[in-house]
């Protein structure tokens, strides 16, 4: 249940923010306050002139942690392939997000999906918003994902019990691709309704979003730029610099390095940067400005990607090697040392409990740690306790 | 069917690809530095509370030690130079001095060391005065027990220690002032005649939002605005936008925007002059124009938008960048006689900055491992002169550089970091855990045997040098008695306290960790010990979710003269344990 989120994945900054643990909760008692993960709501019963604090999440069928995609390591899908690509068509554009409208299009004029959650900058509010699209009017509408972070799977349980949509992709971060890999292999039957809704999984490169703070506070405050004259919000993959269209023309550039202090803390364990879970990946990461990179990585993916081009809306060609998805390869390590360093804490807070534990503990500490061999390491005194 | 995934979390393996990075950090067996041990005797002080001699037998055994000598007064200026005949003579690599606090020679014992080719880093105090003979006034053999376990941390510290760089870096002769109005054109004025170049940024051509009530204030404010079109060394920039502010201090580089053009410069100092804004007769509110200088040149604002500089008692008008001076109607408004006071102060502080021709630094500066950093940017937010910035790196992942000349060296950052790659010399993890270990393992018996244990309650208190610390050695000097259980881990700043020390803390055998901090603002580096606070408390959280008493952590304030206080806090924990049982039952009993 949620305690083994809490201790395992919140309090040690890991938390993804896909928002699955809340739209999946069996009691919807966990929900978003502002802070970096979710909470436990917290129920308070007076009883006379006392209070109690009643713990709301108590033993269900843990579905929270059957779909937490933090809870586990991924062994990442292959390539199938690799490929330039292009949206063409009424929607004509290099970018990413435009090859992630052009399959949703696609998708949907086809009849393959009847509806897809977006991640999308409100224009109204400038803030980020997970949207539910149905038709081709609402995809051309969207701006897509700018790498401002919003929960995005929350809005699965709107799309699904309200409106109903059976046939939905996803379009957002690896995090929530990895998220929808887990509920895929879940055998919980609380979880049917999700598995059986989500058809196609797209995800964008990345290597971490922004807290949705930045938008007030760099904007408003600081650039005095007041929202309504905010025409678009964009950020620019290649620099991490936030672009900003006003109205009258104007564009600003808000430089990356103000920029980079409002990444989200639980994106830095993360090793997935190009949609190792999901179906289909897009992102600009090896490829000129007019041309974006498509990955396939499954049988369902190769259908959608083929719908799009059939149906004129998207165009490929050959990919020649490229440096920068080896990069992607070999800056996993990185990140998999963030994990390294997780295990042994929480291998340690495990050892507090497990005297049998101790010294395996100790032994890994001291490698990860570097420490200087010392004739007494690994040796813990015990008063007279024998962890019988 | 393959396997997409596999657990993480609970005492089960560490993945595969975990396995191998770690293996990637063996400790590859390195011998271990020559140390040379000097006991001082302090005259009576240490040498007739403790049997200094067998003090040094028993040392002699330790492998590491190449040498022990005691000296009466090593501080003397005899004990210094025969403490540096030593080190050149039996080529020491490392040197213990075993006598008085840090706090008050440490310096003094590194500067000795770096005569004899040593760096500061080879030098290391162990602390059995206030830290240890004072304690045990009437009880040598508790003394003795206690000096062996804090001059084994002191080795085991020096086992692993990194050095500290020196930076320097020319500042750049010229000035900006941004505001006009009597204090910023007497600055650009005073500045100019001095022969350094200014460049003035003003809001509007003329003065015509500036009127004093006093006549003589306008009649100057004239003969400025003239004096200011016509001197050779000052240019005017009338209207012009500043975008960006980076750079290091005493060279900061601003980039403007002129009209369609972009420009940039390079400036050794900023003075924010700023102009009042008149709302309504004798009314003045901070300009609008404050809210961007604040956030370009890091400068605090109040609650009513004036710009202040952040430490108003100790430092009074110097910012987080040397060389950023904010006064006149900006800081607060004033009366024309007191701004023309500020502009003639500021401009001489401003000057003086500048005749130094060359910024230095030689106290400890983070540095980063560029080949490990993952681009996470969780060190921005925590850095309290906001010395840190990610750059694009070679591949995906952006990369963090610390800008040395704002780097107070406060470790914060340090912690933050998921992956260690930030690193603060002579405050490194690697020395810190390995004093831990030593001050909880049993201590080196004869022939090789182990030696006892700390006695219970074992205590580990990571003192803050500022607070906690000074505290500590004031007890000690003023004879207060504290349990003996109680080592103390001396940290620069509570904000480099890390959870794992507390985590390897209790596996090594604490019953009982404190993590001692400075109170409320007091941090000498702004934000830390309300940091420290942060993460005891959620490793508090953390314990609890993993069926351990809470309690065991603490997070206490003190004031560096409260010595009192730190001898109450602490025997009262050790009270409060002793009555507990060892942490390792403690699971068992709890399931």
């Amino acid at each position: 249940m949620s305690i083994q989120l809490e201790a395992d994945v919140w309090t040690v900054d890991n938390c993804a923010g896909c928002g699955l643990c809340v739209a999946a909760c069996s009691k919807q008692v966990l929900a978003w306050n502002g802070d970096q993960h979710p909470i436990r709501e917290e129920r308070i019963k007076h009883l006379g002139y006392t209070k109690v604090v009643l713990d709301s999440c108590t033993f269900c069928e843990q579905v929270c942690a059957e779909v937490c995609p933090r809870l586990v390591e991924w062994i990442p899908q292959p390539a199938q392939v690799t490929l330039r690509a292009r949206a063409v068509g009424p929607m004509a554009s290099g970018q990413p997000n435009a090859i992630v409208r052009s399959l949703i299009a696609a998708g949907l004029s086809a009849g393959l999906l009847d509806g897809a959650i977006i991640l999308d900058i409100d224009p109204w509010s400038l803030q980020p918003v997970a949207r539910i699209v149905t038709s081709v009017p609402e995809v051309a509408a969207t701006v897509g994902l700018q790498y401002l972070w919003a929960p995005l799977l929350e809005a699965l349980n709107e799309a699904i019990f309200v409106r109903g949509l059976r046939d939905l992709a996803i379009a957002a971060t690896p995090c929530a691709a990895q998220a929808v890999r887990r509920l895929q292999e879940s055998n919980s039957a609380r979880l049917r309704p999700y598995q059986e809704a989500i058809k196609l999984t797209i995800a964008l490169f990345c290597t971490g979003i922004y807290q949705e703070e930045l938008v007030e506070e760099l904007l408003v405050t600081q650039s005095g730029i007041p929202k309504a004259h905010v025409r678009r919000l964009e950020m620019s993959a290649g620099d991490g610099a936030l672009e900003v269209t006003l109205w009258d023309g104007e564009v600003r550039k808000i430089p990356s390095p103000q920029v980079s202090g409002y990444m989200r803390s639980g994106c830095g364990s993360c090793t997935d940067y190009c949609g190792e879970s999901a179906d289909l990946a897009v992102g600009t990461s090896g490829s000129d400005q007019d041309l974006s990179t498509l990955i396939i990585r499954t049988r369902t993916g190769d259908i959608f990607a083929r719908n799009a081009q059939r149906m004129r809306l998207l165009e490929t060609s050959e990919m020649g090697s490229d440096p920068s998805l080896a990069a992607a390869v070999t800056e996993k390590r990185r990140r998999q040392r963030a994990q390294a360093y997780h295990a042994v804490r929480i291998l340690s807070l495990d050892a507090l409990a497990d005297p049998a534990g101790r010294n395996e503990a100790i032994e890994k500490f001291s490698r990860l740690y570097r420490m200087p061999r010392s004739p007494r390491a690994g040796q813990v005194v015990l008063d007279g306790c024998t962890g019988c | 069917m393959v396997p997409s995934h596999f657990f993480l979390a609970g005492s089960v393996a560490i993945p595969p690809q975990c396995e191998g990075i770690m293996q990637l950090h063996d400790t590859i067996a390195t011998p271990a530095p020559k140390t040379g041990v000097i006991i001082c005797q302090c005259g009576q002080e240490i040498a007739g509370r403790l049997d200094v001699e067998a003090l040094q037998r028993e040392l002699l055994e330790l492998p590491q030690v190449g040498l022990v000598h005691t000296e009466p007064y090593p501080c003397s200026k005899d004990g210094r130079a025969r403490l540096q005949r030593a080190i050149q003579e039996n080529e020491l690599e490392r040197v213990l001095v075993a006598g008085c606090t840090p706090r008050l020679v440490e310096p003094m014992f590194q500067a000795s060391g770096q005569n004899a080719g040593l760096r500061p880093g080879d030098i290391a105090l162990a602390n059995i005065r206030e830290g240890c003979v004072y304690v045990h006034e009437n009880d040598g053999d508790a003394a003795l027990e206690r000096a062996k376990r804090i001059i084994t941390m002191g080795i085991a510290q020096l086992g692993g220690v990194s050095h500290r760089k020196t930076y320097t870096q020319t500042i750049a002769q010229s000035a900006v002032v941004i505001g006009g109005g009597i204090a910023g054109f007497t600055a650009a004025l005073t500045l100019a005649d001095h022969d350094i170049p200014v460049r003035l940024f003003l809001e509007a051509e003329g003065e015509s939002n500036h009127s004093h009530r006093q006549e003589w204030a306008n009649d100057l404010l004239r003969t400025q605005v003239a004096a200011v079109h016509e001197h050779p060394k000052i240019r005017r920039y009338v209207g012009t936008t500043i975008t960006a502010v980076d750079g290091p201090s005493g060279r900061l580089r601003m980039t403007f925007e002129q009209g369609q053009d972009q420009r940039s410069c390079e400036t050794g100092v900023v003075l924010l002059a700023g102009d009042g804004h008149e709302k309504e007769p004798g009314i003045f509110t901070a300009h609008p124009s404050l809210n961007k200088l604040a956030s370009l040149f890091r400068v605090p604002q109040d609650e009513n938008g004036f710009l202040f500089e952040p430490h108003m008692r100790v430092r009074p008008d110097r910012n987080i960048d040397d060389g950023v001076y904010c006064f006149g109607e900006a800081h607060q408004p004033v009366a024309p006689d007191e701004l023309l006071l500020q502009a003639y102060v500021v401009s001489g502080r401003a000057l003086r900055f500048l005749r130094r021709e060359t910024l230095t630094r030689s106290s400890p500066v983070v540095e980063v491992a560029g080949e490990l950093c993952t681009g996470c940017a969780r060190c921005l937010p925590t850095c309290p002169t906001q010395a840190i910035r990610l750059e694009a790196g070679n591949g995906l992942l952006r990369q963090a550089s610390i800008e040395w000349t704002r780097c107070l060296g406060c470790g914060n950052c340090v912690v933050a970091c998921p992956v260690g790659c930030l690193t603060l010399p002579e405050w490194e993890e690697a020395p810190l855990m390995a004093t831990i270990q030593a001050a909880l393992a049993p201590l080196p018996g004869a022939n090789g045997q182990d030696g006892n244990a700390a006695p219970s309650p074992r205590i580990l208190v990571f003192a803050c040098d500022w607070s906690a610390y000074a505290a500590a050695d004031l007890a000690g000097s003023n004879r207060m008695p504290y349990a003996p259980g109680v080592s103390l881990v001396r940290l620069n700043c509570s904000a480099r306290f890390t959870p794992m020390m507390a985590l390897w803390a209790f596996i090594q055998g604490a019953d009982g960790v404190l993590v001692g901090a400075c109170g409320g603002g007091d941090c000498h580096y702004g934000v830390g010990s309300i940091y420290a606070g942060q993460r005891v408390e959620l490793l508090q959280r953390q314990l609890t979710l993993h069926g351990i008493d809470p309690r065991r952590l603490r997070f206490e304030t003190y004031c560096g003269d409260d010595g009192a206080g730190f001898a109450r806090s602490v025997n009262e924990f050790a009270e409060l344990l002793s009555r507990t049982p060892p942490l390792f039952l403690e699971a068992v009993a709890s399931g």
